[in-house]
């Protein structure tokens, strides 16, 4: 008797505190996604590189996209950052058309205007870090809260050190990029995408252009703000035991189109379709 | 032939005209460089009529000779517009607009050189337009493009004889008016040229100094791919 009420008062707090931002997509009371896909095709010329992708990403929620290469994964990311624009289909952010605006009812492209605001929401870390060569990492990180949010120099100065106490690079802020290794300089970029505060991010294969041995420190980080929670992640990313570990949902594309998805336990010790178990193996 | 006495009598005269062919010169490459600039970021607007006039007037002034947009500068906007410039003002207007046109070719290839990655890095920061031209992207363009520019103020330089055609005493004017006085042809021209090597050739040590230190503080890498 005594040890019965025991488990069910053990029981009933652990499954209230298990509805975190994360898990919430597989509750009943679903959130509206932060980022909708919708039937989107894209074509560059004759080639055809994403041939109708459904996708929601829930507020919070960090997703893994994988698969070869060519597969369409970095266009996917690049979309939602608006800089790539689809060929079809509606890509909403928080319930609002990204690449068309309404105008008299009707449905138009939308203007540089919509775009800005937007994907104000969305913040993007690249491959090749582009960071800027003749600023500081203090000015880098600094810029865009002063010029576009309109934090004064010492408000911006505080957030950016704060970001970058954060990557861990608090000690630079006067050096310039070309004195950073690899993994400092995605460091600096990643705190300079965090500083504006998104509601969600890309992260476009950071790690591809590193040396093996600076791709710890990067994954490290992003580790660290992926468990701090608020932000949605889109992941795209080769290393696959990384996409396991900070991964709440991980999405195999292949060939243009979404082959399999499902829980990071699902994908990489349950593959179901032959194209998954044929990539997988590939990385053991 | 040649008569010190009369080159020591020249000097003067030639001091006094040579701060109107260097003040056009500077003046004229100043300008060239503000309608270089426009003529570059206008060619690039996303609004298609801007984009094509800018295109159009940079074409048309290329194919035609400066001298005859001087002339037209001159003696034929003020007979259709009753504005009337001086020589000194039109010449740098010429100078600047003509070379403008070449110069703006010189800040399309610097911003062409900018890596795409940074335009995106601006796009992800939501920086404005006019945020992402003046400090992205025109920082990153101009240097490389410094000493090309560089040689365009030697080229202006030795260009500004051009005026004398409506009247400008600028060296090359006032040699002539020495020549119909005195008629002797060989100081006053010798004269002119010997000043023109001596100052192009100060100009391009110059330059050349600039290109070192500009090539010795590039930083590689930062950027993404080049």
């Amino acid at each position: 008797m005594n040890a019965q009420l025991d488990k069910s008062f053990m029981t009933e707090p652990e499954s209230t505190l298990h509805i975190e931002p994360s898990s919430l997509h597989a509750a009943s009371a679903k959130p509206n996604p932060i980022v909708s896909y919708q039937s989107i095709q894209k074509s560059f010329g004759d080639l055809h590189v994403i041939k109708g992708i459904d996708l929601d990403i829930y507020p919070g929620e960090k997703i893994a996209l994988i698969g070869p290469s060519g597969s369409g994964k970095t266009t996917l990311g690049r979309m939602l950052m608006t800089l790539e624009e689809p060929t079809s289909g509606t890509i909403l952010i928080d319930d609002e058309p990204l690449w068309q605006t309404e105008l008299k009812g009707k449905r138009i492209r939308a203007n540089e205007k919509h775009l800005r605001k937007m994907r104000s929401k969305v913040g993007m870390v690249f491959q090749h870090f582009n960071l800027f060569p003749h600023m500081s990492v203090l000015n880098n990180v600094s810029m865009a809260p002063r010029s576009v949010l309109k934090l004064t120099k010492e408000e911006a100065e505080e957030q950016a050190i704060m970001m970058l106490r954060k990557v861990g690079l608090d000690q630079k802020l006067q050096v310039y990029p070309s004195q950073l290794s690899g993994g400092q300089k995605q460091r600096v970029a990643i705190a300079r995408a965090l500083v504006m505060q998104p509601k969600v991010m890309v992260f476009d294969e950071v790690t591809s252009a590193l040396d093996p041995e600076l791709v710890g420190e990067v994954l490290f980080v992003i580790k660290e703000i992926a468990d701090e929670g608020q932000m949605a992640m889109m992941l795209i990313t080769h290393e696959m035991e990384f996409a396991r570990e900070v991964a709440d949902r991980v999405v195999f594309g292949a060939d243009g189109l979404i082959v399999e998805q499902g829980t990071p336990e699902d994908i990489f010790t349950n593959p179901q379709s032959e194209r998954l178990q044929a990539f997988l193996k590939r990385f053991l | 032939m040649w008569n010190w006495d009369y080159v020591i009598e020249l000097l003067p005269v030639f001091l006094k005209a040579f701060p109107v062919t260097l003040g056009a010169a500077f003046l004229g490459f100043t300008l060239s460089i503000v309608f270089g600039l426009l003529f570059a970021l206008a060619g690039r607007s996303a609004f298609w009529p801007i984009r094509w006039t800018s295109r159009a007037i940079v074409e048309f002034i290329r194919s035609t000779p400066l001298l005859v947009q001087v002339f037209f500068l001159y003696f034929s906007v003020p007979m259709l517009t009753s504005f009337a410039m001086s020589a000194f003002i039109t010449g740098v207007i010429a100078l600047g607009l003509h070379y403008g046109t070449y110069m703006s070719e010189v800040f399309r290839s610097g911003i062409d050189a900018v890596p795409r990655g940074q335009w995106e890095a601006a796009t992800a920061l939501h920086l404005s337009k006019r945020k992402t031209w003046l400090s992205v992207i025109l920082p990153q363009a101009l240097p490389p493009v410094v000493p090309v520019m560089g040689n365009y103020l030697i080229v202006i330089f030795k260009e500004t004889p051009t005026l004398m055609a409506i009247t400008l005493v600028e060296l090359l004017l006032t040699a002539k008016t020495e020549v119909s006085a005195s008629y002797r042809v060989f100081e006053p021209y010798t004269i002119v040229g010997l000043i023109f090597l001596v100052v192009s050739l100060i100009f391009s040590i110059g330059v050349r100094r600039l290109e070192n230190r500009l090539s010795q503080r590039e930083n590689p890498g930062g950027g993404g791919k080049r």
